[in-house]
């Protein structure tokens, strides 16, 4: 069993467990029994005629799961979605990835799936923002825009006979600097309509990237490459390349101020502290977490203790009542 | 055994004042009592060591009891010594007459199995399996992008096996834990029976790493690491056909044993240690070190079999309920 690499004491170890168990209550109505491991049999209406999706096969004549997790169903469609395996991308996914590798005209990123990324030359925003034709200089330059080990944010292209391809054109996609990168299960990230949350209270953004890479760092004004480029279409080019440099020895001399470096870990922690207990990571639960933290007057290093998990741990439970009630 | 004689008497400073007989054969069931009760070998060195001590005891002996003539004293005492490990090994009584082993068990008995899912953060899947007193951690990475290209398979996942033992697995503290004859043999097999139940042919074009180290060696410690690997498997969420499982078999005093523990298996008998599919009731892996008769075979690898399922079963209950625990957690 799973179990918390945490040293409990005897009370905090019995409020755990009710409010999982609480969990547990919560969650059985919604879901009756559907979770299955590997080699079991899937029931399934045999006449009226199913398709096997992932993590399926058949075994005389019986559906049976190749892993484990629970099953789910779409019309005629019978598939295994699994918990604790590695990203599977989709066609618009936005991701945080690393750079491993700077190749021909493309750098490969560890995006935590089976195989590495690839994100073309000619698929990315050029610094100078200007739409042209990828030079021989360019491609000599490419260590200028990311180098190995960087981190990067993309949006998933599709599948091409070399892998699976990301695409980063526009703005706020590109390179993350200044904050902190956290790994989570991929499951516990919902896809969503947002994946980019600025929080102004702290000067942060956050990045839930779908492959359960995480990025808290501070906050960056991204300037409308469009809206700049019509404004002053003449002598674009000079301007642009002198305000690149500019800001590039602007961003070397500006230094993260220590609330915002403190902010930083505060959040990291309260999703840590939520991947720690397989919660699921949104925007409002890791609110609600570094709320819970900052109201109790915990420090940001004992966000991570025993105390604050069994308190997250609680406090979820309560919020997941709530909003069953409500709805 | 005649008598107990304690380790302090076997290896005492003056053997002189007892005679030649009653000096060396304790020194020898104790010997074999060693090899049968202690959970590690006694290697090479140590039996170098105590025959030097032999022959020390001996020069002191004649020393003191000169009109004896030193050739006929080692001559006869070897031979004396000798009958009398024979008939020891073979009168080593594994199985009591009320039909218990030296551990407790009954001869169809498994010993305690326990497992837990998770244990390293860094790692796809991982699982710590306990079978009794030997324990093995399992660590999968993967699938991920194959780290020599040139070993790329086009149509299929390449699978990669590491096993080793821990320095202070065994009774004697190791000196070279990897790297030897017996882990690249067992890191085969394990990759062997893991490809088997793989479904490798969906994930092309990458790898997949398993390692297996044990921290406690007491017997059966091929089946503990092909157990632990198909839960770190399970865990890292990879398709697999069916769980695979194993466990061993041995035949010792005419009885059929389940789950061999060190001593059982050190005594010399037949060890059958299979690995089963057990959905599809398939074997994917059988070793025997040993002969035996094809009748007593059937009923050794049957048994060994039966132990299989049974692990099976216990194993398919952990996943499942870890599966259900991470779904009411992660919630929506």
């Amino acid at each position: 069993m799973r179990g918390l690499k945490l040293p409990l004491t005897q009370t905090q170890k019995v409020r755990l467990q009710r409010a999982l168990e609480k969990l547990e209550a919560l969650s059985t109505k919604a879901n009756s029994n559907a979770s299955v491991a590997i080699a079991d049999t899937i029931p399934v209406n045999y006449e009226d005629g199913f398709l096997k999706g992932h993590g399926t096969t058949e075994l005389n004549g019986e559906v049976v799961a190749t892993v484990c997790g629970v099953v789910e169903r779409v019309n005629k469609l019978v598939y295994v979605r699994t918990l604790r395996a590695r990203y599977k991308p989709e066609v618009g996914d936005i991701i945080v990835g690393r750079v491993i590798e700077v190749a021909p005209k493309r750098w490969r990123l560890d995006i935590n799936y089976s195989q590495d990324a690839v994100l073309m030359l000619s698929s990315i925003n050029l610094p100078d923002g200007i739409q042209r034709r990828r030079t021989a200089e360019d491609e000599l330059n490419m260590r200028a825009i990311f180098e190995e080990n960087d981190v990067i944010c993309a949006e998933v292209r599709g599948f091409q006979h070399d892998g699976l391809h990301l695409q980063a054109r526009s703005q706020k996609y590109g390179k993350l600097q200044r904050g902190q990168l956290l790994s989570i299960p991929s499951y516990l990230v919902k896809r969503r309509k947002q994946h980019w949350h600025y929080l102004d209270e702290y000067g942060i953004d956050l990045i839930l990237g779908c492959n359960g890479f995480v990025w808290v760092g501070e906050h960056v004004e991204t300037k409308d490459e469009m809206l700049v480029d019509q404004a002053d279409k003449p002598d674009s080019q000079t301007s642009k390349t002198n305000d690149h440099s500019t800001s590039l020895e602007g961003q070397e001399q500006t230094y993260t101020p220590l609330e915002t470096r403190q902010n930083i870990c505060r959040i990291a922690n309260a999703i840590r502290v939520l991947s720690m207990l397989g919660f699921v990571v949104t925007i409002e639960v890791v609110m609600e977490v570094v709320n819970l933290g900052v109201s109790q007057n915990m420090d940001t290093h004992e966000m991570l203790g025993s105390e604050f998990c069994v308190l997250v741990a609680e406090r979820e439970a309560e919020r997941r009542s709530q909003k069953k009630n409500k709805g | 055994m005649p008598n107990a004689i304690k380790k302090k008497d076997i290896f005492g400073e003056k053997p002189a004042d007892k005679p030649a007989s009653a000096w060396f054969f304790p020194f020898f069931t104790s010997l074999a009592k060693c090899r049968a009760t202690r959970a590690a070998p006694l290697d090479e060195r140590q039996s170098k060591r105590s025959g030097q001590l032999l022959i020390s005891g001996l020069n002191s002996w004649r020393v003191n009891h000169q009109d004896i003539s030193l050739p006929l004293v080692v001559k006869t005492v070897t031979e004396a010594v000798f009958l009398r490990i024979l008939v020891l090994l073979q009168e080593m009584e594994y199985v009591s007459p009320e039909g218990l082993r030296i551990d407790g068990r009954r001869p169809m008995e498994m010993r305690k199995l326990q497992a837990e899912i998770g244990v390293v953060a860094k790692a796809d899947g991982s699982a710590v399996f306990e079978m009794g007193n030997t324990k093995v951690i399992a660590a999968v990475y993967g699938p991920r992008e194959v780290q020599n290209r040139s070993q790329q398979l086009n149509d299929q996942a390449l699978v990669r096996c590491e096993y080793s033992m821990a320095n202070f697995s065994t009774g004697d503290r190791m000196r070279k834990p990897k790297g030897d004859r017996r882990s690249t043999e067992i890191s085969l097999v394990i990759r062997q029976t893991m490809e088997a139940c793989i479904l490798t042919q969906l994930m092309p074009r990458s790898q997949i790493d398993i390692y297996v180290q044990v921290l406690q060696a007491d017997g059966g410690t091929r089946s503990a690491c092909i157990n632990a690997a198909t839960l770190a498997l399970a865990d890292a969420g990879i398709p697999m056909r069916d769980f695979v499982t194993s466990c061993s078999a041995g035949y010792l005093n005419s009885t059929p044993l389940l789950d061999l523990n060190y001593v059982e298996d050190s005594a010399g008998g037949p060890d059958v240690t299979i690995g089963i599919l057990p959905k599809l009731d398939k074997v994917t892996l059988l070793q025997m070190d040993a002969k035996l008769p094809l009748d007593i075979f059937e009923n050794v690898m049957q048994l060994a079999a039966e132990g299989c399922k049974a692990i099976a079963e216990y194993i398919r209950e952990v996943l499942s309920e870890n599966t259900k625990q991470l779904e009411f957690r992660r919630g929506v």
